[in-house]
């Protein structure tokens, strides 16, 4: 009796013990955005259910402290500072000026950058394989051949495309500069129109009417956040436009080989469980989104293209992982 | 000191409101003489003062001063040796700024002190000899902020001013005119004291009659635009208000319906 | 909030208080609200950053790109004076117009400055550790602007400037040409805004060309700040305040930031600054006398 009640309690004893270090085992992560627009809440919440998907939950094994600078770089520069005095697990940094201004800070704490499009010329690397250092992440560069393909598919008559941008977004700025280096071998010419700010979204649309035969949008915040005057815009005006990622998709644009900001929510999570688990950033390659399996689909939008003029063939509807 | 020749200026030129306020003014003043100017609404004294002074262009004629064509000079060139009082106590000085600042500046009117200290032993020396002939105790207060000091005081403020330094010339543009009886008293015995005192050559543009014969040594009437009455020296030293007004009529062959030049 | 969390807000404090003094100098002594460091901090900004990636070394581009501030004061002066264009017009032109300036510039929104040797790197050569680096120069640079704009507005041009600010036909009336005043103001403003971009740049890691929104915001709020709760006539007090004031906004925005207790976000800042513009730009309107008014043709 007494041997059984010696073993019951010493086995409650390992469990509590058990128990209390598993709860001491709480990783923090502290995340850091630029600006909180839709798209990249995105990617915060597929962080945050990538991690679920690991098995760190929040308020459990995982403490997470969500903080946007509202597009202010001395506000960006002192969250920066104060995730480094409360020492997390993981800095992970949403955007390129967030990910630059910590990089910058430290070189002890661990940090997962993503949404940045060119990790190498921002500096926030020295180099894509093994980097070295604390810091290694996600790169959001948009596979840009693959997208005009579509483009090109759906609008086969194609000899000028527009292009619709914040030319203040480095990630913005990169896609187009890539669009005009291939458009004369895909065979058209290209003819921007910048937008300043939301605001300028519809008359930046408005400006290629009738002189565009297709719209672009590269992965802009800014123009993402006024997406829908665009895409009325783009109706009234028989327009189609294609865009770099699927919510933009689902939101009114026609097509695009593009990846889902949830995903890459996700796949940055991958990382950032590497680095709990005790991987040094440094020792991890940069990732390309769009190299990375299965990230890239064809996502289009029946309803939308057909008030934009433009029909979708059937064998296209088909190989569309997603038909909206 | 002061020579005007054919001096005019018409404002609003070729349109529905063209003014003629000056025109075919000659009027030669000698140094340190004290004139002053009369005249209804209208009449063109301002804009005599302002083309003095230069903050509006002739249309026609020159101004000439210390025997230098000064007609096209801005007021900021002028300065050098023309100083002017306002009838606001406000516009002569700097409120929000001390007493000894307020004389800084304007000693810097006639010796500009670049990038030098502003406020020296020396420019403090004189704002305390200079202040001290107020007789307002200013002297003791030099740091003290202009705003608190009341619109008689700061009249007498920007007489000692508008007088320092080479300043040769001084306008007055009814500068006692906002000021209660006994403040206009005392700052317009100021005047008499100071401009006497440096040689100044003075012009005074008064509303009243009686101030424009009690003080200084000649007085000129401007009517339509035009000197109408020039009068110094024994003649006008023994004129009352009433035969002036006659004169003036006598000249200009009309009713002076202005009240304001009748009751002063 | 940690002890990282306050150095931090210490050296951004530090980095606008010259944009402080800038604002001092516009707002309150020359009474012109000037615009333009939206456009000039980040141009300082981008020049130093231009001109390191091109190998020039970091002491000579930042001197280079607080001059460049100047020339956007210029502008702005050229707006306002030449071309009679509203004074808080003219300065929202040109910031509009250095936004293009500035991306073309760089030739990209983006410049980044991470493991490049700076102006603090000396400091960090000496041992000081790499966090602290910045706030060993930045203490230096403000202490040498601050005593540098007292001694200024204390000479005779300086109380030039502040007469044409308080009185325009006085200070005419006594000789001050008022334009060059501002052309003087706006420029020493600027060419200080620019350079704290420029030192700010080279904290942060990178210039970036959407770095100026918000900027005259926070310096407004630290000059407000500053001369509320330290209130003088005397100048040099005045300036210390300015510089003071931009340090306690930060700490303040810090402590908002890690008390999540307080329920304050980012965003929530954005009012309580905005609310401070909305004083500091009632102030002189206030105090203005109807001296604009007097004098009139009889």
């Amino acid at each position: 009796m007494a041997k059984t009640l010696l073993a019951f309690t010493s086995a409650l004893f390992c469990l509590a013990l058990g128990a209390s270090v598993y709860a001491a085992d709480v990783k923090t992560m502290s995340i850091i955005t630029m600006n909180d627009t839709p798209q990249l809440l995105e990617v915060k919440d597929g962080l945050l259910k990538g991690l679920a998907a690991h098995g760190y939950t929040e308020g459990k094994n995982l403490k997470v402290d969500f903080k946007s600078a509202q597009g202010n770089f001395g506000t960006a520069q002192q969250i920066v500072r104060q995730f480094i005095g409360e020492k997390p697990d993981v800095i992970v940094t949403i955007t390129t000026p967030t990910s630059q201004a910590a990089v910058a800070a430290t070189k002890e704490i661990p940090i997962i950058f993503t949404t940045v499009t060119d990790p190498l010329k921002s500096k926030l690397v020295t180099r894509l394989k093994h980097p070295g250092g604390n810091a290694s992440g996600i790169s959001d560069l948009v596979p840009t051949e693959r997208q005009l393909d579509i483009v090109k598919e759906i609008v086969p008559k194609l000899k000028r495309l527009g292009l619709v941008y914040d030319p203040s977004l480095d990630n913005a700025r990169s896609t187009v500069e890539s669009i005009k280096a291939l458009a004369p071998k895909m065979g058209f010419t290209t003819v921007e129109s910048p937008a300043m700010g939301l605001n300028n979204v519809p008359s930046a649309g408005q400006a290629l009417v009738g002189r565009v035969d297709a719209i672009f949008v590269p992965n802009d915040t800014t123009v993402y956040g006024a997406f829908e005057s665009l895409v009325k815009v783009a109706q009234d005006a028989k327009l189609p436009i294609f865009t770099a990622e699927r919510r933009s998709v689902q939101r009114g644009a026609v097509a695009t080989v593009g990846f889902d900001f949830v995903d890459m929510g996700k796949r940055t999570a991958d990382m950032v469980d590497k680095v709990f688990k005790g991987t040094k950033p440094g020792d991890m390659d940069v990732q390309y989104m769009k190299d990375l399996p299965n990230s890239l689909a064809l996502y289009v939008n029946k309803e939308s293209a057909e008030k934009m003029g433009v029909k979708l063939s059937p064998a296209l509807l088909k190989r569309a992982a997603q038909v909206f | 000191m002061i020579g005007v020749e054919n001096l005019g200026v018409t404002f609003n030129k070729g349109t529905a409101l063209e003014n003629r306020a000056l025109h075919g003014v000659n009027l030669t003043i000698a140094a340190g003489e004290f004139v002053t100017v009369i005249g209804s609404n209208g009449a063109g004294k301002s804009t005599l003062l302002n083309l003095l002074a230069g903050e509006i262009a002739p249309s026609t004629g020159r101004i000439f001063m210390n025997g230098t064509d000064v007609t096209s000079w801005p007021v900021h060139r002028r300065s050098a040796i023309l100083a002017r009082m306002f009838q606001d106590p406000r516009a002569g000085i700097c409120e929000d700024m001390s007493i000894i600042e307020n004389i800084a500046i304007a000693a810097a009117r006639t010796a500009p002190r670049g990038f030098r200290f502003a406020i020296t032993d020396d420019i403090r020396r004189a704002a305390v000899e200079r202040l001290t002939m107020l007789g307002l105790g200013l002297e003791k207060r030099l740091h003290d902020r202009v705003a608190l000091l009341s619109g008689g005081q700061r009249q007498a403020m920007a007489l000692i001013m508008a007088t320092l330094g080479t300043t040769k010339v001084l306008l007055l543009d009814e500068h006692t005119a906002a000021l209660d009886p006994a403040a206009a008293e005392l700052v317009m015995n100021l005047t008499r004291e100071v401009v006497q005192k440096f040689g100044i050559t003075t012009v005074m543009v008064t509303h009243s009659m009686r101030q424009a014969l009690d003080f200084g040594s000649r007085t000129i009437m401007l009517h339509q635009g035009q000197i109408i009455l020039d009068i110094a020296g024994a003649e006008r030293a023994s004129l009352t208000v009433e035969q002036l007004v006659r004169m003036f009529r006598r000249k200009e062959g009309s009713d002076i319906s202005d009240d304001q030049l009748l009751l002063a | 909030m940690s002890l990282y969390a306050f150095t931090g807000a210490l050296e951004t404090g530090l980095a606008f208080a010259l944009v402080a003094l800038g604002a001092y100098l516009t707002f309150r002594v020359l009474d012109f609200p000037d615009l333009t460091v939206e456009g000039s901090f980040p141009l300082g900004a981008a020049v130093a950053a231009k001109l390191m990636v091109s190998g020039v070394d970091a002491w000579t581009a930042t001197i280079v790109a607080g001059l460049t501030g100047c020339l956007a004061g210029f502008a702005t002066a050229f707006l306002n004076l030449k071309l009679r264009i509203l004074h808080i017009l003219a300065g929202i032109l040109t910031a509009i117009a250095l936004y293009s300036v500035n991306l073309r510039i760089m030739d990209r929104p983006n410049i980044g400055l991470i493991n490049m040797t700076t102006v603090y790197t000396p400091f960090e050569k000496l041992g000081v550790p790499s966090l602290y680096a910045p706030m060993v120069l930045l203490l230096i640079v403000v202490i040498v602007a601050k005593i540098a704009v007292d001694l200024f507005l204390g000479t005779g041009f300086g109380l030039a400037m502040r007469a044409a600010g308080a009185n325009p036909r006085m200070a005419q009336a006594n000789g001050i040409q008022v334009g060059r005043m501002i052309v003087v103001g706006l420029a020493i403003a600027n060419g200080l805004t620019a350079l704290s971009g420029a030192l700010f740049a080279q904290m942060l890691g990178a210039a970036d060309v959407s770095m100026g929104i918000g900027v005259i915001v926070v310096a407004l709020a630290a000059v407000i700040g500053g001369t509320a709760l330290m209130p003088s006539r005397l100048i040099p007090l005045l300036t210390l305040s300015c510089v003071l004031g931009s340090i306690l906004y930060r700490i303040a925005l810090a402590l908002a930031l890690s008390s999540d207790a307080i329920g304050l976000t980012a965003s929530d800042v954005n009012v309580v600054t905005a609310v401070l513009v909305a004083v500091a730009l009632w102030v002189p309107v206030r105090k203005s006398s109807l001296l604009r008014r007097a004098g009139g043709a009889k």
